[in-house]
């Protein structure tokens, strides 16, 4: 067979024009052996390491990884590919990239032939042949562009002149002659003219001409296919790609599709064939890889230098810290357990050499903690006693045995992954600092890719097609939130089109192959990356959205392939909750807490726990935690790990759950004797124990990340090396999608030692679910000590919690309403907003019981925080008319109405009308000099006739529009006698209610949810008795899809489910949509007509009905 | 049929000509070539009533650059002709056409034109395309499809 190696290949990170991943080229040419494979995206590195992963893990045939960039130009110079020989032609390329994109708007790159000579050195390039379709652009550019002198000034990132900017010119041969010999000059034997047989009629002729050309001009020919995807049946996806591109649709699309199928990778005996003229560009190829020295191993371990004191290495500050920080902990005596930890890990880092990594971190935790921001490490970090003593994470070694092997492993010789968690509010401070630490040059922002999701996809796709938006837009509400991750056919249906139209077909077809797809590169909130060399001669970087920041062209994954250092300044709004609520526990109470100093393992918050009554409380507030609390019944903090592991789709996926749960019980009914049973090989008897160290502490059943992991090397006997493949399969399994090769490894391997095929199987299915979602015992401990904070808050001072969660939206599980309704019934009083007491902030006053809530202004919809500082400054002794208000402070009379209609004037009057009255009295803004007298001293005071009070539903519906939430109803309340008439039980009717009764039940929509595949949806519904938890099976969901998807007020009607620990929900028969019931609300309640009507037409949205906060969806 | 130059400055005097004639004729006998942004050769141009012709944003384009060999042919049949290769023992090649055999004397190609997909429910196979040249100089046109290779002649060069 013949050597070949193609050395064109477009992936799809040359945004809407490849349409194959760079997996799937590198999957492709070890299939078809060629010796070598380059990628060049245009403009872009941003693909390469993925490319680079998928070639590392192929075992056959692998080919060699050229790594370059295909070059357009903005001067009319055609398309060069650059391939760096060695590093420091790598980082040139980098530069000139980073050029291009610093120069130019957001998301484009701007080059000109004269920056390609500036950075040329040691890179080999291409010069692409034009293709004879590409003769027939507009020609209204300057010919010979490259050979008109531009004398630039040696700038590093230069303004491009203008008249440089300009179509590509119909370029001759000649042209391309003499810009060969150009280039020649410059860079003497590294210069190729690049030639395709794209099937034209005239190939033969062309390539003839080529030759002609290249000899002319020296400089040899290379062969290669111009390659779009990677095997022919993906033409259609291209030139779907195409149009969306262009913005055509297939039909109006004409010439801008290709004409044929041919850009396909090619086998090395296809190429020959069509090259059987010029043999010599087929074996240049092979010449052509040959020089190409650079491999992106080069890059890796490129870690920033610490400030170190003088005298010292990093190890030995890391050292010098580590044992100080652990005498601090423990009080000057090391516990043996703690101290065995510490040296060992020790030791490994010496050996690994990655200590700078751990001062890296702690610097950065140093700084927050200097500046009072509260922080903790998660993850697998957490595994580490070196962290805990460094004050990076807070599992404490003594309470939870720390696998570090989990965290750092010498055989994965990989860095370590450390990510901090920091109050979302003052998050930026910590940025700031790393910019400013580490230098513009050696610090930037990780980037995520973008991909297109299914609604984005059928949208886009429907459109090529010429589907109107109705139907796209159809197709597209079909789909859950935007995470579902294939358009399925009952989705299809629901939508009432019909899936088996040949054209709704195939653009759902296409639209499933776009999803994963990159769409663009965007920047990652909070993920850093930290070099020693310039960071720009590693990987070109473009312009972030704040000024003089960059970020980088590869994602988390790509880092962490390449070894680099990665830090995750990340943000967790219960942590910023959480300061506020100690802050105010300060001030309030005089007792200062913080994380360390809370008083652990107090029963009653354990009691609270049990009870599910848990809202606002960290992770378990959910409807799903909540359902678990009583069936977990957590005594302790080992309790409170399992319980935020084991909601989890890891686990429940995995079937493990139920089992766990059983032998719970079992265990604590037995008092604490009962022995369980383990799984074992039988046919390996002397290993029969193997598995109670791995699930002892679980009780047998795999809940965490690393007992996956542990399972595959102890039951399917995994080497390191597989482990570490199915570690990161489990990591990146939508990338790269082999995790199904794993699966029958260990299944197979686990039965072939005597397992039983269904313990197998579950536990590889939970291995699957762990893929994206599953916790690490560690990680699990460090959110668990959040979680007993959080509680504790709760418990112990509900008021504050209550005024801090307020104060930290937007977070967490619940509205506003709900977590006032959750202070109320807890005892806490809540004051409504007023001009006279209130402050921008929720705060807390001194009442009859001990501290009451008060309502702040930024409850106000559509209030500024700038007009609150205002009203505040002048506030002295208080308001005492709605003038006097008017008079004392310079706001526009906009603010005055809003404060108005919400009812801020309590402390003035009570009647909310007669304010509505007296505001609307105050002078407009650029009152005429006339009304300018009333800015003075009032003659009198107007008498106001009396004018009719403003009925309760008024009120509330008011208060609803203009907080999201009312003190005085709910909005149901009014609805009850309605819904009475029909025979509709209240949420606390339900939750009372015995197993299997049939109810009905009406609500506001709080929360809908979809956790998982299955297809089962949970809806929570609030009135004024509480709330209920409505379960919807899948086949119910495509029936009542509208309803679910858009009301504001649900009916539904089914059976109640009770579980034995009192766990209770509603499983819906029918589900009815009565959100034009919020309709009647202003007009007079008490005639409301009694009518059942499902007929909902056209979705309407009438004030009323729109001042009901919609809910809040998850997955 | 008449085929009309594009050029502005003779527009007005065209069109009242156009509409003399589809006065005698029938306006559906008076037709313009428009042209068609596609790949495919036989769809490449419209025939509409040169009445009812709206000036397009789409120029002519050219194909062929001077020195190129002619893209396309000028005789297009509206019902391309199946027609036969057939090699004789001595390697020679035989065009055989309404039962005449003719010695093929050079050609060129193939011209690749892969087919719309989305018109079809079936997917079509591509066409190769070729300038066939017979021993007495005559060009021929035609593209091979399908699988058994099926071979048609679509056009005649001058």
């Amino acid at each position: 067979m013949t050597a070949y190696a193609e050395i064109a290949v477009t992936t799809n990170y040359s945004f809407l024009r490849g349409a194959s991943h760079p997996w799937e080229f590198a999957g492709m040419a070890a299939k078809l052996g060629l010796a070598a494979i380059g990628i060049a995206d245009r403009n872009t590195l941003a693909g390469i390491v993925r490319a680079y992963a998928a070639v590392q893990a192929i075992e056959d045939n692998k080919p060699k990884l050229l790594v370059g960039a295909r070059l357009v130009f903005v001067d009319g110079t055609p398309d060069i590919l650059a391939y760096p020989t060695d590093r420091a032609a790598y980082g040139r390329l980098c530069r000139l990239l980073s050029a291009g994109k610093l120069r130019a708007p957001k998301g484009e790159c701007h080059l000109a032939l004269h920056d390609l000579l500036k950075w040329q050195e040691d890179l080999l390039m291409v010069l692409m042949a034009p293709r004879p379709d590409e003769k027939e652009r507009v020609d209204n550019s300057p010919k010979n562009f490259w050979n008109k002198n531009l004398a630039h000034e040696d700038e590093e990132v230069g303004e491009l002149p203008d008249e440089i900017h300009a179509s590509a010119p119909q370029v001759s041969s000649g042209e391309i002659q003499s810009l060969l010999e150009n280039l020649l000059r410059a860079a003497p034997g590294r210069v190729w003219l690049g030639v395709s047989m794209p099937h034209k009629g005239d190939d033969r002729r062309r390539l003839r001409e080529w030759q002609r050309v290249s000899g002319l001009a020296r400089v040899p020919l290379l062969a290669t296919n111009d390659v779009l995807y990677h095997c022919p049946e993906r033409r259609e996806l291209q030139d779907v790609v195409t149009c969306i591109r262009e913005h055509v649709t297939l039909s109006e699309a004409g010439r801008l599709l290709e004409a044929n199928a041919e850009r396909h990778l090619k086998s090395p005996d296809e190429m020959a064939e069509l090259f059987h003229e010029a043999p010599e560009a087929i074996a240049e190829t092979i010449r052509f890889a040959g020089r190409v020295t650079f491999s992106l191993d080069q890059l890796k371990y490129n870690y920033p230098d610490e400030p170190i004191p003088k005298g010292k290495t990093a190890q030995e500050h890391l050292e010098e810290i580590a044992w100080q920080g652990a005498a601090k902990h423990y009080g000057g005596v090391i516990p043996d357990k703690v101290r065995f930890a510490l040296e060992k890990e020790l030791v490994l880092i010496a050996r690994m050499d990655i200590a700078p990594y751990f001062l890296t971190v702690h610097d950065i935790v140093k700084y927050a903690r200097g500046q009072d921001i509260l922080c903790q490490g998660r993850g697998s970090a957490a595994n580490s006693a070196v962290c805990y003593v460094l004050g990076i994470t807070a599992v404490d070694p003594m309470q939870i045995d720390l696998l570090f092997e989990r965290f750092i492993s010498e055989e994965r010789k990989e860095p370590p992954d450390i990510d901090v968690d920091f109050e979302h509010e003052r998050r930026e401070e910590v940025i700031q600092h790393v910019y400013k630490r580490y230098g513009h040059h050696n610090a930037a922002l990780t980037a995520t890719v973008i991909c297109y999701r299914p609604r984005s996809a059928i949208r886009e796709t429907g459109k090529v097609f010429g589907l109107t938006e109705d139907v796209t837009a159809n197709l597209a509400s079909g789909v859950w939130g935007s995470w579902g991750s294939e358009l399925k056919e009952g989705q299809v249906r629901q939508g009432r089109l019909d899936p088996f139209n040949r054209i709704i077909k195939r653009a759902m077809e296409a639209a499933n192959l776009l999803i994963t797809f990159p769409r663009h590169l965007s920047q990652h909130v909070g993920g850093f990356v930290l070099t020693r060399d310039r960071l720009d001669e590693i990987v070109p970087v473009g312009p972030a959205t704040m000024e003089d920041r960059h970020f980088i062209e590869w994602d988390k994954d790509d880092i962490d392939t390449l070894r680099m250092m990665k830090v995750d300044v990340l943000a967790l709004g219960m942590l910023t909750c959480i300061r506020k609520a100690f802050d105010l526990i300060r001030i309030h109470k005089g007792e200062s807490y913080d994380l360390a100093t809370v008083k652990r393992e107090d029963p009653r918050v354990y009691d609270m726990l049990q009870k599910a009554d848990a809202i606002g409380v960290f992770q378990v507030e959910s409807r799903a935690q909540m359902s678990m609390l009583p069936r977990l019944q957590p005594k302790e903090f080992y309790d409170l790990v399992i319980e935020v592991a084991i909601v989890r789709p890891g686990p429940i996926q995995g079937g493990m759950v139920h089992p766990y749960l059983q032998r719970r019980k079992e265990h604590r009914e037995s008092g604490g004797t009962k022995k369980f049973e383990y799984p074992s090989p039988l046919l390996d008897p002397g290993a029969k124990d193997e598995l109670i160290p791995v699930l002892g502490k679980t009780m047998g059943v795999p809940l965490f990340q690393e007992q996956a992991m542990k399972l595959a090397i102890v039951a399917a006997k995994f080497t390191p090396d597989e482990a570490n493949g199915l570690r990161r399969a489990m990591a990146t399994f939508r990338h790269v999608g082999t995790i199904n090769n794993f699966k029958e490894k260990f299944v197979g391997r686990m039965v072939g030692r005597g397992y039983e095929q269904e313990f197998a199987e579950r536990c590889f299915k939970q291995i699957e679910g762990f893929g994206s979602y599953g916790f690490p015992e560690s990680h699990a401990a460090s959110f668990a000590h959040l979680v007993y904070i959080s509680a504790w808050i709760k418990k112990f001072h509900p008021e504050a919690f209550a005024c801090a969660l307020l104060n930290s939206q937007p977070m967490g599980f619940y509205a506003p309403a709900e977590i006032v309704r959750d202070a109320r019934e807890h005892g806490v009083e809540v004051r409504h907003v007023d001009v006279n007491f209130s402050e921008w902030d929720n705060t807390l006053e001194p009442c009859e019981s001990g501290l009451a809530l008060r309502l702040g202004f930024r409850q106000v919809s559509g209030f500024r925080e700038e007009w609150a500082k205002t009203l505040l400054a002048s506030r002295a002794n208080g308001y005492r008319a709605v003038s006097e208000v008017a008079r004392r402070v310079r706001l526009p009379k906009r603010a005055f109405i809003i404060l108005a209609e919400a009812d801020s004037f309590q402390s003035i009057s009570m009647d909310r009308r007669e304010i509505l009255w007296a505001v609307r009295r105050i002078a407009d803004d650029d009152a005429l000099p006339l009304f300018a007298a009333q800015r003075a001293e009032e003659q009198m005071e107007e008498e106001i006739a009396p004018l009719p009070l403003m009925p309760l539903s008024e009120h509330v519906l008011a208060d609803y529009q203009m907080l999201r939430l009312s003190l005085r109803a709910h909005l149901m309340f009014f609805l009850r006698g309605l819904f009475r008439s029909e025979g509709v039980s209240d949420c606390a009717e339900i939750s009372g209610a015995k197993d299997a009764t049939p109810a009905s039940c009406a609500g506001i929509v709080l929360v809908r949810q979809m956790p998982g595949d299955a297809g089962v949806v949970f809806i929570t519904l609030s009135d004024e008795a509480g709330i209920a938890n409505v379960v919807v099976w899948p086949k119910l969901v495509e029936t009542f899809r509208r309803e679910i998807m858009g009301a504001r007020l649900l009916l539904v009607e089914g059976r109640v489910q009770r579980s034995p620990e009192g766990v209770v929900h509603l499983v819906a028969e029918q589900i009815f949509d009565r959100s034009y019931e919020l309709e009647r609300l202003s007009e007079d309640v008490t005639e409301a007509p009694s009518f059942r009507s499902q007929a909902v037409a056209k979705h309407r949205h009438p004030r009323n009905v729109r001042t009901v906060p919609k809910s809040r969806d998850f997955h | 049929m008449a085929d009309f130059d594009a050029s502005i400055h003779e527009k007005a005097d065209i069109g009242f000509l156009v509409d003399r004639l589809a006065t005698r004729f029938g306006s559906q006998r008076i037709l313009a070539f428009q042209p068609n942004d596609t790949h495919i050769p036989e769809a490449a141009w419209l025939a509409v009533p040169a009445q009812y012709v709206k000036p397009t944003k789409l120029p002519w384009k050219k194909l062929r650059e001077p020195g190129d060999a002619p893209r396309r042919p000028l005789r297009l049949f509206t019902r391309p002709e199946p027609v036969t290769l057939l090699a004789t023992a001595s390697g020679a090649q035989h065009l055989r056409w309404r039962k005449v055999q003719h010695a093929v004397a050079q050609c060129e190609g193939p011209e690749r034109i892969a087919m719309e997909w989305w018109r079809h429910e079936t997917p079509l196979p591509a066409r190769d395309y070729f300038r066939l040249e017979d021993g007495e100089g005559r060009r021929y046109w035609l593209y091979r499809t399908g699988v058994p290779p099926q071979w048609v002649l679509q056009g005649i060069f001058a």
